[in-house]
């Protein structure tokens, strides 16, 4: 896939370039809006990555642009721009997707990954034709399921031509869909040369015709392996390429990476303690309201305390401390006031409850992160090399109204070895949580607000399913709706547009802790046994 | 982009820190730190940075009157402020901006990604 990236911040283009290469894309970069715009000219893009801020031609103008002139390029916006406002705007302009910066780099990668999707037929990470197969994830060709070995450049030729099954490409095209602008484009010969590599290649496993040669026009995959399935129309902006001779990206800024994860790591080491009497007064404050002592300046105390604990445990890569402080700040902020003042003491108890448990888990998490090292500070490139959580046998069920999302994240979950049942109403909800017995349960909220509100509750206050985690996917970035979740008694959310990695990613940590916490629970079980 | 000062101002010693290293390691920006609005408000005036990193959240004043009080200094008042603050709600971030607040960055922020907001934010890149 070729990309255009018009970004004029030149250490965001070094992270970005490489990242995009190592993904294996074909990157153009232009510096100001007017360059881009005769990139785009020129060459068929299959997205366009655009900064919003740019010297000569800003990006909504440039997408205006481009919609104007009927090019349909996938577009999506990168800015520091987050305001509501400016996201209808940027979208309202004709972008495709809007991200604000800063972002994590692999919700960048899912995200391209998902917008590209859109325009082709294939969902999956995979693309096949007859026995070929070749997983775009791993990196890797297939035929009846022996691996072949090319090199990156013919792989990528051969993603091109499972992407575009029917269509016929000259070496002119290929050499266009594979170089990018700033190398020496290569003769018609050494597109030649890679095809004569793959037919060989494929010649070892018995498929020497998988290429065929349209005389006068170029190359396209041999009709007879186009299974029937196979469809017809995918898009052309489907094409895959990349460039493994391009440019190497701006090294420097990967070292001020490196530099700049040791220095927050020595701060966190000098300064933890900051972060501990932080949670020692919350600590103190839940102990008091456990023996009925509400003190205003200890709760305003607590207050500032769970604020300041949001805003600096995110720094240091603590995303789930943040998520625990957020939880406890909008606790404490929404509902103790009132509550302790007005409601019945069964009410105060069970809040008390819930913040001393979040308090609980905030300890665990930051002494456990802490005893491990285990700080996510890394720069977004060292990020790209994460391990995908696994959550094979796990088992998920979703409820939600939009038929689409549920089948996309159906697919995903299946796909992924997850066993997963999506309902389209609360009909069934009950008899289903009892029959599939869930790890954990997904609610997309954009269903009727009461009803979300009264199943969250009707789940919090069920003895059998009091435990069951919850995950809300939400379009709304409102804080006043964040509260809302947190306060209903959720465990966590994910914001739409969903990223599929994100939300297995949260799925996987939280399935993590309850393990961790179930193992824990059943050793001092054990413990006090042999005490008694 | 060298030899711009940036003043960070915030009353917790790690968020400094760490805003400091950002800038000096990301950016190659010159940082002057302040503990407390009253210490900020006396060096923004002594050393007059280039930008102003504020806190809105802080013990003596909050980040709100610091700023009030920087524009009512004509040595203080051309210096762009860009507020760090984990309020995100749309209201609060109406007002901000209608004050003259040059930006607003959220809490908490990543480290490698703070000093290119501030950047594009004054357009120093």
């Amino acid at each position: 896939m070729r990309i255009l990236l018009v970004e004029d911040d030149k250490s965001m283009v070094g992270i970005l370039t490489k990242f995009l290469l190592g993904q294996n894309y074909v990157v153009d970069v232009a510096q100001d809006g007017e360059v881009g715009w005769e990139y785009v000219e020129s060459v068929q893009y299959d997205l366009i990555l655009l900064d919003v801020m740019l010297p000569k031609l800003d990006g909504i103008s440039f997408c205006r642009r481009l919609r104007e002139r009927k090019n349909q390029v996938l577009v999506m916006l990168l800015t520091a721009r987050d305001t509501t406002t400016d996201k209808l705007l940027g979208l309202d302009s004709g972008a495709d997707d809007y991200v604000v910066k800063p972002f994590n780099i692999q919700e960048f990668g899912a995200r391209i990954r998902a917008l590209t999707r859109r325009v082709s037929t294939y969902s999956s990470p995979i693309l096949t034709c007859g026995e070929l197969c070749l997983d775009s994830d791993l990196h890797q060709v297939t035929y009846k399921s022996k691996l072949l070995q090319f090199s990156r450049k013919e792989y990528l030729l051969i993603e091109l031509f499972l992407r575009n099954q029917r269509r016929v490409y000259s070496c002119q095209e290929i050499i266009d869909h594979l170089w990018a602008f700033d190398t020496e484009p290569p003769n018609d010969s050494t597109v030649r040369s890679h095809i004569k590599n793959i037919r060989r290649e494929l010649k070892s496993v018995g498929a020497d015709d998988f290429l065929s040669t349209v005389y006068g026009q170029g190359y396209r995959i041999n009709p007879t392996f186009v299974s029937a399935t196979t469809p017809n129309a995918i898009s052309k902006q489907a094409a895959i390429s990349v460039d493994l001779d391009f440019a190497q990206p701006d090294l420097p800024d990967l070292t001020k990476q490196e530099l700049l994860d040791v220095s927050v790591t020595e701060i966190w080491q000098q300064t933890k303690n900051l972060n501990f009497e932080r949670l020692n007064v919350l600590e103190q404050f839940v102990e008091n309201l456990k023996v009925s002592i509400f003190e205003d300046t200890l709760y305003q105390k607590a207050l500032q305390n769970a604020h300041k604990l949001s805003g600096a445990l995110g720094m240091f890569g603590f995303d789930y401390g943040v998520t625990l402080a957020r939880k406890i700040d909008i606790l404490l902020k929404s509902k103790f006031p009132p509550l302790l003042m007005n409601s019945p003491q069964a009410d105060s108890e069970s809040l008390i409850k819930q913040v001393e448990l979040l308090v609980i888990k905030l300890r665990r998490e930051l002494e456990t992160a802490d005893k491990n090292n285990n700080m996510h500070i890394s720069s977004p490139i060292s990020a790209t090399n994460s391990v995908k959580p696994t959550l094979l046998n796990t088992k998920i069920l979703v409820l939600g109204e939009d038929i689409e999302l549920l089948t996309k994240i159906k697919t995903f979950f299946i796909t992924s070895g997850v066993q997963c049942i999506c309902l389209d109403s609360r009909a069934n909800f009950w008899a289903s949580l009892r029959s599939f017995q869930p790890d954990i349960l997904i609610i997309d909220i954009s269903i009727q607000s009461s009803d979300w509100l009264d199943l969250c509750h009707s789940i919090r206050i069920d003895s059998e399913w009091d435990w069951l985690p919850l995950i809300f996917l939400t379009a709304s970035d409102d804080l006043e709706v964040q509260q809302q979740i947190f306060v209903t008694g959720a465990d966590d959310y994910v914001t739409k547009p969903i990223v599929f990695q994100e939300l297995s990613m949260r799925i996987s940590n939280r399935l993590q802790r309850i393990k961790s916490l179930r193992t824990r629970v059943k050793k001092e079980l054990s413990q006090l046994n042999q005490i008694n | 982009m060298t030899n711009k000062r940036v003043l960070v101002i915030d009353d917790e010693e790690d968020i400094r820190e760490v805003a400091k290293v950002s800038l000096e390691i990301m950016a190659g920006l010159d940082v002057i730190l302040a503990g407390s609005s009253y210490e900020g408000i006396q060096k923004a005036a002594a050393e007059q940075p280039d930008a102003i990193l504020l806190d809105v959240m802080l013990p003596d004043m909050d980040g709100v009157m610091t700023f009030e009080q920087l524009q009512a200094n004509p040595v203080t008042q051309n210096i762009p402020v860009i507020l760090l603050t984990a309020k995100v709600q749309v209201s609060d971030r109406q007002r901000f901006a209608s004050l003259g607040v040059r930006a607003m960055i959220a809490k908490p922020f990543k480290p490698a990604q703070l000093a290119q907001q501030i950047l594009a934010t004054l357009g120093w890149e």
